[in-house]
């Protein structure tokens, strides 16, 4: 029996495309990450340090007093443990927002990268795995200015 | 979950712009702790998301699974006018996309 070779052709396409999609749907390949840019490193680190490094090529951070103020308050949901979060701040020139949990297994949360707008305040939902930190970091004029709060979830039983 | 897939407002006051937005997604980190077993085992959360105010970016967030679900995103910054366009898109970690324009009161 003769046997059209562009039918062939595409049979083993179809086939190819076919095992692709099942192993995809079989959760046998993840697609762990839609953007390349993204930083699966940073977000993957278990060390804050280690997180920082990976984020922004630098670690050390240091305190400006009374600069930067975090405001942490817990809920209480059906799907678990939710924390607002608002940070406002007086830093000039704010190159970025670098949100981090001590209690996850990779602390790393968020960060956020401003453009040239002068920005004040930040908020967001957060998860967090426990009781612990929560830990903001700034970027402004190539330094790192840390601040964080602390989170109790004890304290809030009728939140 | 929210009704809309997102909703954005923005105002502007004494110089000031402020942006609020509510974004309806699972944001799973695939983890059985999560206490919802529908989505544990498949992570699916949102991995970048951009504001822009008109052509100019002034956000660009990078986000891992431990935003809260049906995430929040709030923020202010100095300047933008009324009337302005503030445009908000989202990508997460398997393609999916989603955005919103919403026009500066």
């Amino acid at each position: 029996m003769d046997t059209d070779p562009k039918r062939r052709l595409f049979l083993k396409y179809l086939l190819a495309q076919g095992s692709i999609t099942t192993a995809v749907c079989a959760g046998l390949i993840t697609p762990n990450s839609a953007i390349a840019s993204w930083p699966k490193k940073a977000f993957e680190a278990t060390s804050i340090p280690n997180a920082l490094q990976a984020l922004l090529g630098q670690s050390e951070t240091s305190t400006r007093r009374y600069a930067t103020e975090i405001k942490a308050r817990p809920h209480l949901d059906d799907g678990g443990t939710k924390i607002t979060v608002s940070i406002t701040t007086s830093l000039p020139d704010i190159d970025s927002i670098t949100l981090l949990s001590t209690s996850n297994q990779t602390p790393l949360v968020a960060c956020f990268k401003f453009g040239g707008r002068d920005v004040e305040s930040l908020t967001t939902r957060i998860k967090m795995e426990g009781r612990g930190d929560v830990i903001t970091i700034i970027k402004s004029r190539d330094r790192l200015f840390s601040e964080s709060t602390s989170i109790d979830f004890s304290s809030c039983g009728c939140g | 979950m929210p009704d809309k897939p997102i909703q954005i407002r923005a105002k502007h006051t004494l110089g000031v712009t402020t942006v609020r937005a509510l974004i309806a997604h699972p944001m799973s980190d695939g983890r059985s702790n999560s206490g919802n077993k529908e989505t544990a085992g498949t992570p699916h959360y949102i991995q970048e998301l951009t504001c822009r105010l008109g052509e100019e970016t002034i956000l660009s967030a990078l986000w891992g699974s431990d935003i809260a679900k049906d995430p929040f995103l709030g923020f202010t910054f100095k300047g933008g006018a009324k009337g302005e366009t503030i445009r908000l898109s989202w990508v997460d970690n398997r393609g999916e996309r989603g955005s919103i324009e919403t026009v500066i009161a």
